[in-house]
């Protein structure tokens, strides 16, 4: 009877461990494409900020744009008087949830995802601390 | 007065029916005000807000009820673990105390003392009822150790989406095992645990509920530990 009713557990058992497998892959490869959606927007937007600050700043965050506006100055003026780093290569892409990190041999840019796909929310960043729990001070960021 | 109703699959599972569904209940809840919660949060960044089908998919609600099920587990683990060899006196919770340890075969209708009723490995012998023995302390370890598992992966994954929202570097599994955010989380809710176990073997010394298997007789004395004898 024991012999009987093994095969059936280990089926099931079998099944479950197949689909947790499945769905770890999955999440795998979701997560790869986050990073690369992340980082194509990042690109994008450190090469518009010298040859089309007005595509560049599409690229923002509803808030950063707000920001940089706040004075009554056109978002593409403002966005070029920051004088953003030239970034250089790309080191990593950090994704998590609705959040990414983009760094760069010379910056650091961190994005946000919404409706309409990533858009980034800080650029022009660098550590000023060596503490972790000390924010990254950015040139272009909301508030 | 003992009823003579008919019995009904709905009467002789109505605890795990009705915990089931106070469950779902209480997750549907949980999903719905951390929905809330998540939004606010979002708004008050300026960032895009997300549907309960998002929410219910994300880290951050895997997390929050990944912590909770791990120290349930942990609980029970613990519980069913130590009331083996640890006695309270007078306490419905607890062995009578002389009686630590894990019993005779007599008592525990293993070996040439098992029922033919009694389930498949209790009567195998050998290895299979070594196993069978201790395999509700395993089940519940590693369904501990899983959701634990679950709550350090969603755990960090939630805490680098908010790092990251606050200009903060992401941290690896490493660092987040070793971190305010998961130990927090894991104590905080250890010690509920804990303490429910605690408090629920020294209640049970001194009051009562009448009709539940929880509880001594109403009337036995406090002093006497289990009620059965």
């Amino acid at each position: 009877m024991m012999g009987q009713r093994l095969p059936a557990r280990m089926g099931t058992a079998s099944v479950l461990v197949m689909g947790l497998a499945v769905a770890l892959w999955l999440s795998g490869c979701g997560a790869d494409v986050e990073r690369q959606q992340a980082g194509t927007v990042a690109d994008a937007f450190a090469a518009d900020v010298s040859e089309d600050p007005q595509a560049a700043c599409a690229l923002l965050a509803p808030r950063t744009k707000q920001s940089l506006e706040k004075d009554g100055e056109p978002c593409a003026r403002a966005l070029t008087k920051e004088d953003l780093p030239t970034p250089g290569k790309r080191a990593g892409v950090s994704v998590a949830g609705h959040s990414a990190q983009v760094r760069y041999a010379e910056d650091t840019v961190f994005l946000s995802l919404f409706d309409d796909g990533w858009r980034v929310t800080a650029a022009g960043c660098a550590r000023t601390s060596p503490d972790q729990a000390v924010p990254y001070d950015c040139s272009v960021q909301a508030g | 007065m003992t009823e003579h109703r008919p019995r009904s699959f709905w009467r002789d599972n109505a605890l795990s029916l009705v915990f089931g569904g106070l469950l779902l209940c209480a997750l549907g809840g949980q999903a719905v005000w951390g929905l809330l919660g998540y939004n606010e949060a979002a708004r008050t960044a300026g960032l895009q807000e997300v549907s309960f089908g998002r929410y219910v998919t994300s880290s951050g609600f895997a997390v929050d009820v990944a912590e909770n099920w791990q120290s349930e587990f942990l609980q029970f683990v613990l519980y069913i673990a130590l009331t083996v060899w640890l006695v309270q006196r007078g306490s419905s919770e607890s062995k009578e105390p002389g009686d630590e340890g894990r019993e005779s075969d007599e008592k525990q209708l293993i070996g040439s003392f098992a029922r033919p009723d009694s389930p498949a490995w209790a009567r195998a012998g050998g290895w299979r009822t070594r196993v069978y023995s201790h395999s509700l302390v395993l089940v519940m370890a590693v369904v501990f150790l899983a959701s634990w598992s679950a709550q350090a992966v969603a755990g960090r994954v939630a805490d680098n989406e908010e790092r990251m929202r606050y200009l903060l570097d992401p941290i690896g599994l490493g660092a987040y095992l070793v971190s305010p955010d998961f130990w927090g989380r894991t104590l905080q809710n250890w010690q509920s645990e804990l303490l429910a176990i605690g408090t629920m073997a020294v209640f049970a010394i001194y009051l009562r509920e009448r009709g539940s298997p929880e509880s001594k007789e109403v009337g036995a004395p406090h002093a006497v530990t289990q009620s059965s004898d």
